[in-house]
């Protein structure tokens, strides 16, 4: 059930731009997790620079106006290795697709339980696999 | 503190400001180039 929601400046990134970050991002996913690619969730939030603000550095990297700050959301218990090359691989994505700086992309992955989902009618279709159940979690079951 | 100072700030009151805090680990966190530069803090 990954949800995706990427957050770029106004002006920056047209239609045709946004379909490369939003595809990259998809098959970043697909690749690092092994998600169906119909388990597709993506919000787009185009923000005036007002509302879009961030430092022009930090920890060595630079900032330009196209960075892209995303936030994934998913089902937890995937290993770190596998976080991590979720990481490398949606910013190798993103890079090669759309063209920015490999610096312009800052990711916040977020884990939660399966009970915590519902992917409609109000049931928690996953609510099987949670923390206190790793085995049941990233091998067995997309999301 | 933060609703403290939000408060002040915009002269409201203290009910008025709702926060909610959300946790990841330094692993889960990219601030470019792909790498969890804080991957050292979970």
């Amino acid at each position: 059930m990954p949800v995706a929601k990427i957050h770029v400046l106004e002006g920056q990134y047209n239609e045709a731009r946004l379909a490369k970050v939003s595809s990259a991002i998809q098959n970043g996913l697909i690749s690092a997790l092994g998600i169906p690619p119909e388990d597709f969730f993506q919000i787009i939030h185009i923000l005036p620079r007002g509302q879009f603000r961030h430092t022009p550095s930090f920890l060595g990297l630079n900032y330009s106006d196209d960075l892209i700050v995303l936030e994934i959301t998913f089902i937890s218990g995937r290993p770190k290795q596998k976080r991590l090359g979720l990481l490398k691989a949606l910013n190798d994505g993103v890079v090669a697709t759309a063209g920015i700086s490999p610096d312009d992309l800052l990711i916040t992955l977020y884990e939660t339980p399966g009970e915590n989902i519902s992917f409609g009618r109000g049931l928690a279709q996953r609510a099987h696999i949670s923390d206190k159940d790793p085995k049941a979690t990233y091998a067995d079951h997309h999301g | 503190m933060i609703g403290h100072e939000k408060a002040a700030g915009a002269s409201k009151a203290k009910d008025e400001g709702v926060i909610l805090l959300s946790e990841a680990p330094g692993e889960n966190v990219s601030f470019g180039q792909g790498l969890a530069q804080r991957a050292f803090i979970s």
